[in-house]
């Protein structure tokens, strides 16, 4: 009985207390802004759960996402054209972006001299603030004639005529591997910024261990840092690979917004966020305008997806080199 | 600098003589050495002998320039922008720091144990193999060998053996440290440096360590920095205290035989230092 009258006295002390020093006050702000991104991320999936209806109707979603058809005059409608441009262009850019980058990261972070450190630094993160229309811009005006010139037709004519992955006709140029050209050059800042503060943090101690045994600037890179690192490097990667998917500005003025699946990385191709963007405002129907926001619940899973095996990548990593 | 090498050398032979060691050879020299962290001098005119095969110890208090010495010895201050070094360190009579020195070839000449034990994050048996692989090519028996020996000599043959695939940090503090020490004399260095190896250690482990030292002297020369002095006594051979100057630089006060440093020491500052009256 003295128990629970000195319980419950000193919990009602310790709710004035709360609230007198405004603990309360700020957990509940806290807790409400907390629930406030849950329920937006909830109303996002909801609203296009609800507008999706009729596409999902029509199609189904496996129907949807395997049907290769995109024709709006037709009122037909897939998926899958838009879903491989996404995830192939932002391969090509992972792939081109990423051995540079960490090498960029590397530099700054280890082989620099200081007085170029910060400099250098800066305009990589300059890199990153860059719109992307005008990335787009560039995309259209500097690098596709330098690519029809130097990369596409001359290997669209000698390679191409054997390997499918490379053949013609190149036309301007637009189409899927100039799409991930530029948007390796966008993702490359993220990349490279996220592996220089991953390897900058990496202890003196394991570096000395490695430096005392005799091994080389190299060596301790290669063998100390990269390793210690390698969680964070691969955090970088995806949140690179994040942006790819969904950029739409860039990818839509370089790709060629052909809603097509082929064999060749010459050739225009189109993204789902391209997709969206471009036809949004000019529907030619219900149904057009439905399955554009099924694409939408699309996309938003293929990132979600991504996002996720990033994590569980980054997750297995660090428990690896932790625990061991 | 060099012209002053004469007369420095004999300065030490006769303090040397006096104390009744016979010359022995010296595998390391410092000689008017020097180490500036930007404009601020760490260590001045550091001259000082270490004999080969020998405990070397360095004592004195925080601050007096004890592990900048050490890390000069093996050109580990080459990685930290804004070192610089004047003087010179022998290693066999060849200077360390010559223009056409490679200092990676230096650390491997020059091994190195750290405060903290600091292994990597792998195996046991990876841990001790890591430096083998900058020494050149070699057969898996022969790595096997060599991991063994180097186990056996760091006294953790026993203990691990079963469970050389575990992880380096399954081990306690002490057979960390002896993992490190057994890592770095895996390379075959002929001169391993200690700063305070056992600072972290508790008084069993620590005295595993001080045993191990004595074996290993029989095959490496060593010089170990320490805060302890019964361990400077109980190990050591030679002992050098160093102190912080009026203006903080680190200068050697005295260096001579253990036994006389602490029963005899010349130095008020010394005696001072080891009856425990400062640092
Ligand atoms: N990287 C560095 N940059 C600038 N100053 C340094 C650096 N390392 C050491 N110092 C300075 O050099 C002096 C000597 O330091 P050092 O670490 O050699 O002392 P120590 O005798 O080993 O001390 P302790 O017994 O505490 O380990 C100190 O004044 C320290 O502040
Ligand atoms: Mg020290």
């Amino acid at each position: 009985m003295a128990l629970t009258d000195a319980f419950s006295r000193s919990g009602g002390l310790r709710l004035r207390q709360r609230l007198q020093h405004g603990d309360l006050i700020f957990w509940l702000v806290a807790l409400f802004f907390a629930l406030l991104v849950v329920a937006l991320l909830a109303i996002i999936v909801a609203v296009t759960w609800d507008g999706s209806d009729e596409a999902r109707d029509t199609f189904g979603i496996i129907g949807f996402i395997t049907s290769t058809e995109w024709n709006p005059v037709a009122g037909e409608f897939g998926a899958a054209p838009a879903i491989y441009g996404t995830v192939v262009s932002s391969m090509i850019a992972l792939a081109l972006a990423a051995p540079p980058a960490i090498m960029i990261g590397v530099f700054l972070s280890d082989l620099c001299p200081d007085r170029l450190r910060a400099p250098l630094s800066l305009m990589v993160e300059l890199l990153a603030a860059i719109p992307s229309v005008v990335y787009g811009m560039w995309g259209v005006f500097v690098l596709i004639p330098f690519y029809r010139t130097f990369i596409a037709s001359p290997l669209s004519e000698t390679v191409g005529e054997y390997i499918p992955l490379f053949a013609g006709p190149v036309a301007v140029g637009r189409g899927l591997l100039v799409a991930g050209m530029i948007l390796a050059i966008m993702i490359l800042p993220t990349i490279a910024a996220v592996s220089r503060d991953v390897l900058t943090v990496v202890p003196t101690h394991q570096k000395e261990a490695m430096l005392a045994l005799g091994a080389t600037r190299w060596e301790v890179i290669r063998h100390a840092q990269l390793p210690y690192a390698r969680a964070g490097i691969v955090g970088g990667m995806m949140l690179g690979l994040g942006r790819a998917l969904g950029e739409t500005m860039a990818a839509l003025m370089v790709i060629g917004n052909m809603p097509r699946i082929e064999a060749s990385l010459f050739q225009p191709a189109t993204t789902a966020a391209a997709q969206i963007a471009s036809q949004l405002p000019t529907t030619e129907s219900d149904l057009h305008a439905s399955s554009l926001i099924l694409m939408a619940l699309v996309l938003f899973l293929i990132t979600l997806v991504a996002n996720s095996i990033a994590r569980l990548l980054v997750w297995n990593v660090s428990r690896q080199s932790g625990g061991r | 600098m060099s012209e002053d090498i004469t007369g420095q050398s004999r300065r030490i032979d006769v303090a040397a003589a006096q104390s009744g060691i016979e010359a022995e050879s010296i595998k390391l020299r410092t000689r008017d050495l020097n180490v500036f962290y930007g404009s601020f001098r760490a260590i001045r005119d550091i001259t000082l002998d270490f004999p080969t095969m020998q405990i070397s110890a360095l004592i004195g208090s925080s601050g007096s320039g004890k592990s900048t010495l050490l890390r000069t010895l093996n050109r580990m201050h080459d990685a930290i922008p804004g070192t610089s070094v004047t003087g010179q360190v022998l290693l066999d009579d060849q200077p360390i720091y010559g223009e056409d020195v490679d200092p990676i070839m230096v650390r491997r000449r020059i091994g190195m144990v750290f405060q903290r034990p600091n292994p990597f994050e792998k195996s046991i048996f990876d841990n001790v193999a890591y430096g083998l692989r900058f020494v050149g090519k070699m057969s898996r028996t022969e790595k096997r060998d060599r991991v063994e020996q180097a186990l056996k000599q760091a006294g953790l043959w026993k203990e691990v053996q079963d469970r050389l695939d575990s992880s380096a940090f399954s081990l306690s503090g002490g057979q960390q440290q002896r993992l490190c020490i057994a890592r770095a004399i895996a390379v075959e260095p002929e001169v391993v440096l200690m700063d305070e190896p056992t600072s972290a250690l508790d008084p069993i482990a620590t005295q595993n360590v001080e045993e191990l030292m004595r074996e290993l002297s029989e095959k490496f020369t060593i010089i170990v920095v320490t805060h302890n002095m019964q361990q400077a006594a109980r190990v050591s051979h030679t002992t050098a205290y160093m102190t912080m100057d009026d203006d903080k630089s680190g200068v050697v006060v005295e260096v001579g035989p253990t036994g006389r440093i602490f029963t005899n020491p010349k130095d008020p500052r010394t005696e001072d230092y080891i009856t425990g009256r400062i640092g």
